[in-house]
């Protein structure tokens, strides 16, 4: 049993109904935010670790040759993993993903697959033979915010990413010929509800008072939502956080795309 | 003798004296007297003290603590105070008492069970202030005089840095209540809680010195930064 | 290690006594060492050795779930070795292999010999170890890591764990392997040590050595782990100073 939740939720709640935070942000301001591309370069083919606030994460990129899906037989293949590392909070046990991290998994992906990110055609090698992208997401200290802190890592691991060599049927480890085929940036933003009010990356803490999230991911459109938590939100909630996002997204994505 | 300076940081396995006397985390061997954790040594002609900078906190007798209840066993309530090991909170008949004709403790005798209404009922979430009475053989802490402590925030800090925190006789706890204008209890347990006044103000002030509790001069700094901060 | 069963990879390991790296045979790689990285924990400790970056974390002494595995006259130290799947060049799949299974196994028996378990009846030690980057010998490094993540908590030991590996590469015995020798060589050994008393705490061997190889080998690798602990040491001391 979770005693943090009955700790914090009413505390948090209260606060965030009088317009204040625990450590002073703005409802939509977040964290310092601190990308390093690169950390794995030895071996993945991309990395970024991701600082938000106290919220760390790695993504790594992985690619190997594999068989494309039958419906799509000249397309390559992505898959995105996400593992709440025990290391990352005291109450993350070993064991098989559980629904959380499956559904951080699940939204992460869409909003790089809906956007187009990939062109998975430049990815087709011969018959029966397309690269596979392989996104993991590995959460090394949980303080909020994991879906925006994961999805920014994994879009940071993209861009940073370079195709392998690839010669005589294989991969050839160690070896690159340039970067991944990438058309755009998407960037997720998740909003979070407590009562009436609408606040952004919010701390572990805070997240005990949350009723509902809505995570918009953004390009130049609007490319994958999903509502999660068993609050709701209004539609016009719904509309605000959607247009907010497009701003919002184009200054994160400098410093992402950096 | 000790070949270890005064305030010298010592970590673990590090040889502390051959024949003298150590208290704190150590280890006696045949070789001598080890440090069994990295802290730091208080060292004079017939002694050495080492003082952890970490640790989990383990209950003594006379402790109070503030801790969270997480389970009603029937009127039996476990407590989190965040250590490894569980407290128990329950009427208790006051054990030890010296009680009887001219004890010192006046008209406390044995096995005067509390009051119901003094002791009140708890539903987990609730946060308590509590002394320890006593810890037995499993380590299972019992607690009593419980206090419900309603609202405000409640914090974590390392329980090795308690002491800091309150500061010789009290002066650092009470400059934070001073500036702060917060209503503060400071459990031995590292769970502080914090309510009125202006609670970041208190938290972030709690937060520096827990970082900085081993440098000198922190009392002034704190001074000073809390001046500034409250300004504002 | 990865036998190539027969066949020799006709890359040399060693020309002149000159390592892939550049190192000598009795070298190790660059190291570098820092506790206290992690929030939520309650102790640990980042390494890069070499090519692997390796982090731990450290929770604990905590209540101990299941409960019927409890122990009532000590605390048990569970070490949990993973690697991240980016962290290989051929993606390892999430979740444990029996590789790391063993491993974890192994340095978990390691590090109770050290800790002053009968402090904490019935609770348990987690130590996780993540290897977000790997290049031979994580065993050892993710154990050097994990003895100052139990440090960095101010869990009790009676000294540190250090460890490190020697190996033959070429038909010489050198240190402290890379991913190359490790997977062209001709024998891997990791070694973890207690530096004050000298006890061995882990210590396997694949390969082929005679016994004066072994002696050479086993030397070489304690002669290593002594030098780790100086590192381990000044990351404890560091913290303290920069504060």
């Amino acid at each position: 049993m979770n005693i943090e939740y009955y700790l914090k939720r009413d505390y948090i709640s209260n606060l965030i109904r009088e317009g204040k935070r625990v450590d002073g942000r703005a409802l939509d301001e977040m964290r310092p935010l601190s990308i390093t591309k690169g950390y794995a370069k030895d071996k993945a083919c991309g990395s970024a670790y991701v600082k938000l606030g106290s919220t760390e994460v790695m993504a790594g990129i992985s690619m190997d040759v594999g068989t494309p899906y039958p419906d799509s037989p000249t397309s390559g293949v992505m898959s995105t993993s996400v593992e709440l590392r025990p290391i990352a909070h005291p109450t993350f046990e070993a064991g098989p993903p559980r629904e959380d991290s499956i559904e951080v998994a699940r939204v992460i992906d869409r909003g790089i697959r809906e956007s187009g990110c990939i062109d998975f055609d430049k990815l087709y090698i011969d018959k029966d033979k397309v690269w596979m992208v392989f996104i993991d997401i590995h959460i090394l200290n949980h303080d909020g915010n994991l879906i925006d802190a994961g999805g920014l890592a994994a879009i940071s691991a993209l861009l940073d990413a370079r195709m392998p060599k690839y010669e005589a049927g294989r991969p050839v480890r160690g070896e690159w010929a340039g970067g991944l085929p990438l058309t755009c940036t998407p960037i997720p933003f998740t909003y979070h509800k407590i009562g009436d009010s609408i606040i952004m990356d919010p701390t572990c803490e805070e997240e005990y008072a949350v009723d509902a999230r809505l995570t918009v991911t953004t390009t130049e459109t609007l490319n994958a939502m999903q509502k999660g938590g068993d609050g709701s939100f209004t539609a016009e909630e719904v509309k605000s956080c959607v247009h907010r996002s497009f701003e919002k997204a184009s200054h994160l994505r400098k410093q992402v795309e950096e | 003798m000790s070949e270890l300076q005064d305030r010298q940081i010592v970590l673990p396995g590090q040889l502390l004296g051959e024949r003298i006397r150590c208290e704190g985390p150590c280890l006696r061997e045949r070789e001598g007297t080890f440090s069994t954790v990295r802290g730091l040594a208080r060292v004079d002609k017939n002694s050495v003290l080492v003082i952890p900078q970490a640790g989990p906190y383990l209950p003594k007798a006379g402790d109070i603590i503030i801790g969270v209840v997480d389970a009603d066993m029937g009127g039996v309530y476990s407590v989190d105070v965040k250590g490894p090991y569980r407290c128990i909170l329950k009427q208790l008949r006051e054990r030890g008492g010296r009680g009887g004709r001219g004890g010192r403790d006046g008209p406390r005798d044995r096995g005067r069970r509390q009051d119901d209404e003094e002791f009140g009922t708890y539903v987990p979430g609730d946060v308590i202030s509590a002394k320890v009475a006593y810890v037995d053989e499993v380590k299972e802490a019992k607690l009593m005089g419980p206090r419900k402590l309603e609202g405000g925030y409640v914090m974590q800090v390392k329980p090795m840095k308690v002491p800091r925190i309150i500061g010789k006789q009290k002066s650092m706890i009470t400059l934070i209540r001073e500036y702060s204008g917060s209503n503060i209890s400071v459990g031995q347990n590292g769970l502080i809680w914090i309510a009125g006044g202006n609670m970041a103000l208190a938290q972030e002030s709690i937060r520096m010195v827990e970082s900085q509790a081993h440098t000198a001069g922190l009392t002034d700094r704190m001074t000073m930064y809390m001046r500034e901060r409250s300004k504002k | 290690m990865i036998h190539m069963s027969g066949k020799k990879s006709d890359l040399k390991l060693i020309n002149g006594g000159v390592r892939l790296d550049g190192r000598k045979p009795d070298e190790l790689r660059e190291i570098r060492m820092e506790v206290g990285v992690l929030k939520n924990v309650q102790g640990s400790a980042y390494v890069e050795w070499g090519k692997n970056k390796v982090l731990a974390g450290v929770y604990g002494p905590r209540e101990m779930h299941p409960k019927r595995l409890q122990n009532p006259t000590e605390a048990t130290v569970r070490l949990t070795y993973n690697m991240a799947p980016f962290s290989v060049e051929d993606r390892k799949k999430p979740g444990p292999d029996r590789r790391s299974v063993e491993i974890s196994k192994i340095s978990s028996e390691a590090l109770s010999d050290v800790v002053q378990v009968h402090l904490y009846p019935d609770a348990a030690i987690d130590v996780f170890v993540e290897v977000l980057q790997a290049d031979a010998g994580t065993r050892c490094v993710g154990l050097t890591a994990a003895s100052l993540a139990l440090a960095d908590a101010g869990i009790p030991m009676k000294d540190l764990v250090a460890a490190c590996a020697a190996g033959k590469v070429d038909g010489e015995i050198v240190l402290d392997l890379m991913k190359e020798e490790d997977n062209f060589g001709e024998c891997d050994l990791p070694l973890a040590i207690v530096p004050r008393t000298g006890e061995v705490v882990l210590l396997q061997q694949d390969g082929k050595l005679t016994g004066e190889e072994f002696n050479k080998a086993f030397d070489l690798a304690y002669q290593g782990c002594l030098k780790v602990y100086e590192i381990q040491k000044r990351a404890l001391l560091a913290k303290e100073v920069r504060q």
